[in-house]
């Protein structure tokens, strides 16, 4: 079930998950539900150099992220 | 998903592998590919002191706490490069790792600060000897590993480096063919001659991202952000392609350098003709006394050459 809230009389402003990623910091929203997977291929990302966090859980690609979920998308590459 | 060892949830996919494993299967995953690592190499024993060479990142600290629990005896040195707030935060990662992880184990931490010996940080540094900032940087940092492990007597020293390092690495030297760093391309380098330390990577056959997985399952308190100097490196585009290409490929990187390694183990040198080798090349420094080629070290020349500007 997709739970909205009214913004102004009128207009409803679907909620959606925040997602931070890291190196380069950008913050974004993004609607759920969806998978790990399709999260990445959204964000044009590259699975073998990312790792996605929920709270402080590691989740897989098959993990379907909702709404009230904070997701920190986690690059993995270093070293120059 | 599910775990493909015992069936509880999986927190990660390695399609290399083509394996899901929960945090207990994958914590034993990585220490046997440690163990695999240090025991197919030589790299030390349980008896042997050993020095880690620390940054603050997730390779160097997850090193230091895997070795630490597989019953090492090992301790760490941070350089300090004085990057601005950069080294400040990943100064302070170590301490808090030495603190909460490393004390337990009665592990020690050695600081080498790069502005208090040379009067600038690496950025000014390099500046005043007309080099790349991570050349500087590298040769820095491999000096001053080397020389705290042979004076406080250490019996190896091991570094982070990973299998996209090394693949990374690989691709570079073939692109651009040079031959003569194949040949030291190796996660075990032995202490070849007087004032040399043994260098090894026992962390060769895990990627980054497996790493990184395992620090965040242990709560390992890493600096995320990447060295504002290592921005437009080649080896990161060269990271990059490879990850495409294990994307759709998956087992590129592993076969890419674990094969390179049978090769080479199979056609090179041994670790006794290294060793002649570099003994016909080499010599102490008239300065400092450390192996070079030259008269002078390429520390001793840049430190030289900061000094008359400093």
């Amino acid at each position: 079930m997709v739970h909205c809230k009214p913004a102004s009389p009128g207009l409803m402003i679907r909620p959606a998950m925040k997602v931070i990623m890291t190196h380069p910091h950008k913050e974004l929203e993004v609607p759920g539900p969806t998978r790990v997977h399709q999260l990445l291929q959204r964000l044009d990302l590259t699975p073998e150099a990312y790792l996605v966090i929920r709270g402080d859980e590691l989740v897989t690609e098959d993990t379907v992220l909702r709404d009230s979920d904070s997701i920190e998308i986690r690059s993995v590459i270093s070293g120059g | 998903m599910r775990c493909r060892k015992c069936a509880h949830p999986a927190v990660i996919k390695m399609p290399r592998h083509n394996i899901s494993l929960c945090k207990d299967c994958f914590t034993e995953f990585v220490h046997n590919q440690v163990r695999r690592a240090i025991k197919a190499h030589r790299m030390f024993t349980a008896e042997d002191r050993i020095l880690v060479a620390v940054s603050g990142g997730k390779d160097s600290l997850t090193l230091w706490a895997i070795l630490l629990k597989l019953g090492y005896r090992a301790d760490a040195l941070y350089v300090d490069l004085g990057i601005g707030d950069y080294s400040l935060r990943s100064r302070q990662k170590v301490q808090r790792f030495t603190d909460t992880v490393a004390a337990a184990y009665a592990s020690n931490l050695h600081v080498h600060t790069v502005e208090q010996e040379q009067g600038a940080g690496i950025r000014e540094l390099a500046t005043l000897v007309h080099r790349p900032t991570c050349s500087t940087c590298g040769t820095v940092k491999r000096y001053q590993f080397n020389r705290v492990a042979i004076e406080q007597d250490y019996d190896a020293m091991a570094t982070g480096h990973n299998l996209d390092d090394e693949a990374a690495r690989l691709l570079g030297n073939v692109l651009h063919w040079q031959t003569d760093y194949l040949d030291k391309q190796t996660p075990s380098l032995p202490a070849s001659l007087g004032g040399f330390a043994k260098k090894v990577k026992p962390l060769y056959r895990l990627t980054e991202r497996e790493i990184a997985a395992y620090a965040v399952i242990h709560h390992i308190d890493y600096i995320v952000e990447e060295c504002p100097m290592a921005k437009g490196s080649k080896l990161l585009a060269y990271k990059h392609a490879l990850n495409r290409l294990e994307a759709d490929s998956p087992g590129t990187k592993h076969t890419f350098y674990l094969t390179f390694l049978d090769r080479q183990a199979k056609q090179q040198e041994t670790t006794g003709q290294i060793a002649q080798r570099d003994q016909e090349r080499l010599h102490p420094c008239t300065t400092c006394g450390q192996p070079t080629s030259t008269d002078v070290c390429s520390y001793c020349q840049m430190r030289a050459k900061a000094k008359a500007h400093v």
